[in-house]
């Protein structure tokens, strides 16, 4: 359980302080080389195995796996039992699939990274350029019933379209964008091209109702994509939905309408279920809740400050803008007053 | 929480039964003080000693076998003992560790044992054992001999808290066990819940009055008023005839509703003469009515239900459910106590517990905590309930300064067998309309404004269940969440995220493409019943504590107890409607 802040002159220094963060917090480093931009981390008691690779321009790319096959690190989509996230086209499409995108090169203002180890998490927001935000992170996830996996990696696509109409910079609640596994992601090739294919969240599940006998992950993408586009996982196996994170959810739908009021001790921390959705069944279609992510939560920014620090019990949390707190609108990637908001062991 | 089970023969029974389980000690803890043997997982065991107004019960929720100790004999006395210090075996491996004692003493030296628990040993010490002690003495040894056993209790679950007025001291010895286990023993922990007794009184009225004294100076129709007794409506006569201003003949002309009756002759009041006294016959009321309000000394909520037997439209036996601010005095009336939901305009929270000639016999599950008091209950197939209290407010104390809900699962007096739509209450409460001053329920929450509000998911619309939307409070899951935004620069999420109403709703049949909360594996999903409303603001008040709603998933039937993260739930079908969005558990011990 930790916390540690500072900055960052490019994704190889944000990365390189990320691993030491990682190692000192219950992962195994199984392969880190600056110089070819990757990193594979795990933590095997459980199952936690990502990989990241970066270009130091604009993205990180990032890879989840079921077990780590060596230094095929450097082409991270081989690991073993990929979870099909993540660019397989680099360097030149290392912006297609999961990643962490559109960063700059850095230097980079702050990052902040949190640990905690019931269950195993690490959180990662990177304020890329002043006032602008990623999150991204990988572990486990807080699970509820007893069900095959819950190993988890998600990074943070903020879509930028282009011009007027495709252009969602200025929309929080876009179907292009997909922040911490969240299910809003809706992969329209025709609409979005094909960078948001394959870029949402991913979550090892094992053995639910109608899965396939051969799959092993959940992808976060909208409920209302066909079976097809839920797309495959890298050894060509189907994959299944996952609903809820950051920005669905019935908890979103039931809190997010509350402001907080921070002079009355208000501070509604929305939890971000997590459900598997079997829309591949005939008839109604079934929300499983698998559980919720852990230390982590939906926070409104009324009346709070970017890396506001937060007194909740005995608890100390930390809120950030989603993106950035503006309402400006036009090319100004922003996100109005959503937050996320860490729990902080210092 | 203490949670009871059992019957009652009828509503009256039920309310005497409901006085007595909030009140004295009930088990709130048990730990295992001698597992015995011969149990088996599920079976329940009753206890010896205390007095009780209610029996408690215990489940057998943890066993195992091995090897217990039957003889702990000294070999070594040692020297410094006192009587009480404990024995602890050095030696051995044990799943379930020993408890022995100083039972006598040969000077300071150990000369008999108590076995308080003896253990479940997987691998035997090898005679003599050496042990320590928490007092000063050393030197004990002791050989032990050992029984191989089954069925040796290791964890247990209360599953009915009881009522003791004194207090069974520790350990407490099995009384009888559905099981063939003997010798079980435990310790008990007993909470008590700060309910006491307000009012609790069956309703006497006169039947009939003839001239003790007949007086001067009466005309005839005056109405005179029995003087005496304790009431909250005089018994008032009318003066049949007279002679010469003196009454010949008198009758009843309004019976009254009396806590206590006075002695005969009664004297009178009123009318246009004096000195006439009455010899009255009392009885208990036509309408059987039975009232009983308890109040909480820690959370200071009062409660109430008064019974009473309706024929209009049908012979029905009901619990009207009720919420006070305060108390006045046992002979005011029941609507005219501080702040009391009996009122007209918000009196239709009735909870019907049988109907025809006469009342059935009840089963209940009860639920009590110092915030309020839970019910389920079955007569014949249909499972009434009601909730009265303060719910798990989402506000401070300071906020919300008195919260209550009051629910009972009809706006009407009618009797279990009743087939409207409208019955319904707990989760999934409905009215046949909302608003509306004939049908004020089925449910009420007193706001932190002092007023009361509606509760309820829907209104009957063309015989059907109908959202209702600002227009009363709701309880989620049934009864939605799905607001709109806030406007710009706080609209950051989609009104159309989905929601737990788009997976249970309100609807008596379910629809082809309505989604629904399944279940991972064997362990079920608790869904929070949630008392919200949206009306010009949006107002999230807090849970009905301890009540969740869930998805039987066809595994799940009403009586039936599940676990989920090692807590018991009771879970019922809601009145008649056994759908899963009209499926509830409440939490147990």
């Amino acid at each position: 359980m930790a916390y540690e802040t500072g900055s960052a002159t490019d994704h190889t220094d944000l990365m390189s302080k990320l691993n030491t963060f990682a190692a000192a917090n219950g992962f195994t480093t199984e392969y880190h080389n600056g110089t070819n931009r990757h990193l594979s981390l795990s933590r095997s008691a459980n199952n936690i195995y990502v990989s990241f690779h970066w270009d130091n321009v604009n993205t990180i790319a990032m890879y989840q796996a079921l077990g780590y096959s060596g230094r095929s690190a450097e082409t991270p989509w081989l690991q073993a039992n990929d979870s099909g996230n993540g660019s397989s086209d680099l360097p030149t499409n290392i912006d297609r699939g999961r990643q962490v995108s559109r960063t700059g090169a850095g230097p980079f203002t702050a990052y902040h990274f949190f640990a905690h180890t019931s269950p195993y998490v690490i959180y990662i927001v990177l304020e890329f350029s002043p006032g602008l935000y990623r999150h991204f992170g990988f572990g486990y996830i807080n699970k509820t019933g007893t069900w095959t996996g819950g190993a988890w990696c998600a990074g943070h696509l903020w879509h930028w379209g282009g011009s007027s109409p495709f252009n969602v910079y200025d929309t929080p609640d876009s179907t292009a964008h997909t922040v911490l596994m969240d299910n809003l992601l809706y992969q329209e090739q025709t609409y979005y091209g094909t960078n948001n294919n394959d870029a949402g969240g991913t979550l090892h599940v094992e053995g639910l109702f109608l899965q396939d006998s051969a799959s092993k992950w959940g992808h976060a993408v909208s409920r209302l994509l066909s079976d097809s586009e839920v797309r495959l996982d890298r050894a060509g196996n189907p994959r299944v939905r996952i609903g809820g994170g950051c920005r669905g959810g019935p908890a979103l739908a039931q809190f997010g309408r509350f402001l907080p009021d921070l002079a009355n001790g208000f501070i509604p921390i929305i939890p971000m279920e997590l459900f598997y959705y079997d829309g591949r069944g005939t008839g109604d279609h079934g929300w499983y809740l698998l559980g919720v992510m852990p230390h982590v939560g939906h926070i409104h920014l009324h009346g709070i400050d970017a890396a506001q620090a937060l007194t909740v019990g005995s608890d100390t949390w930390m809120a950030f803008p989603m993106v950035r707190k503006s309402n400006i609108g036009g090319d100004n990637q922003e996100s109005r007053n959503a937050g996320i908001i860490y729990k902080k062991v210092t | 929480m203490a949670f009871f089970k059992g019957t009652a023969t009828d509503y009256h029974d039920m309310l005497t039964i409901l006085n007595k389980l909030v009140q004295d000690d009930h088990v709130s803890a048990v730990t295992v003080q001698d597992g015995g043997t011969g149990y088996a997982l599920g079976d329940t065991i009753s206890l010896a000693g205390g007095t009780k107004n209610h029996e408690p019960e215990l489940m057998v929720r943890g066993a195992t076998s091995g090897d217990y100790i039957t003889v702990a004999a000294v070999n070594t006395g040692g020297t410094g003992y006192g009587i009480g210090d404990s024995l602890v075996p050095t030696t051995g491996t044990y799943t379930v560790a020993p408890e022995l004692e100083v039972l006598t003493l040969s000077g300071s030296a150990v000369a008999t044992i108590l076995i308080k628990n003896p253990g479940v040993a997987s691998a035997q010490p090898t005679n003599p054992v050496v042990t320590t002690s928490d007092g000063a003495g050393t030197g004990c040894t002791i050989d032990f001999t050992f029984t191989a056993g089954t069925g040796i209790i290791t964890a247990c679950h209360i599953a009915d808290a009881g009522v003791y007025t004194t207090q069974a001291t520790n350990p407490v010895a099995q009384n009888t066990t559905s099981g063939s286990g003997v010798g079980a023993e435990f310790n008990l922990t007993y909470t008590d819940t700060a309910w006491e007794t307000k009012v609790n009184y069956v309703s006497e009225e006169a039947t009939a009055a003839i001239i003790s004294v007949a007086g001067t100076g009466y005309t005839e129709d005056d109405k005179v008023t029995v003087v005496g007794g304790s009431f909250t409506e005089a018994t008032v006569v009318n003066i049949d005839s007279e002679s010469g201003g003196v009454p010949t003949a008198v009758s009843v002309y309004s019976a009254g509703d009396y806590v206590t009756t006075p002695g005969n002759p009664a004297a009178t009041s009123g009318g246009t003469g004096s000195g006439l006294t009455l010899t009255v016959t009392w009885d208990d009321s036509v309408e059987e009515w039975k009232s009983l309000m308890i109040h909480n000394t820690t959370s200071d909520q009062y409660i109430g239900w008064r019974a009473h037997k309706d024929t209009i439209p049908e012979d029905a036996y009901t619990l009207q459910c009720t919420g006070f601010t305060g108390f006045n005095s046992v002979s005011i009336p029941w609507d005219q106590h501080p702040g009391s939901s009996a009122a007209t305009a918000t009196k239709g929270t009735y909870l019907p517990l049988s109907g025809g000639s006469s009342p059935a016999t009840i089963n209940y599950w009860i639920s009590v905590q110092d915030e309020r008091v839970a019910g389920m209950f079955k007569v014949a197939s249909v499972y009434p309930n009601m909730y009265l209290g303060a719910p798990d407010t989402f506000l401070t104390d300071a906020e919300w300064g008195y919260p209550q809900v009051i629910l009972g699962c009809l706006t009407q007096e009618h009797p279990y067998t009743y087939g409207g739509v409208d019955f319904a209450g707990m989760n999934n409460p409905g009215a046949k309309a909302i608003g509306s001053s004939t049908y004020p329920g089925p449910g009420w929450l007193r706001w932190s404004d002092g007023n009361l509000y509606q509760i309820a998911n829907w209104e009957e619309s063309s015989g059907n269940p109908s959202y209702v939307y600002g227009e009363a409070i709701n309880i989620s899951p049934s009864g939605g969440t799905s607001y709109p935004v806030n406007a710009a620069p706080n609209n950051w999420y989609s009104p159309s995220n989905y929601n737990w109403r788009e997976m249970f709703k309100e609807q008596l049949t379910i629809s082809a493409g309505l989604d629904e909360l399944r279940r991972v594996n064997d362990e079920f999903i608790l869904v929070p019943c949630v008392l919200s409303t949206v009306d010009g603001i949006i107002q999230l008040y807090g849970n009905l504590n301890g009540i969740f709603a869930i998805n039987p998933d066809g595994d799940v039937n009403a009586e039936d107890q599940i676990w989920v993260n090692g807590a018991a739930y009771r879970c019922f079908q809601n009145c008649t409607k056994s759908n899963r969005n009209y499926f509830f558990a409440m939490r147990e011990n």
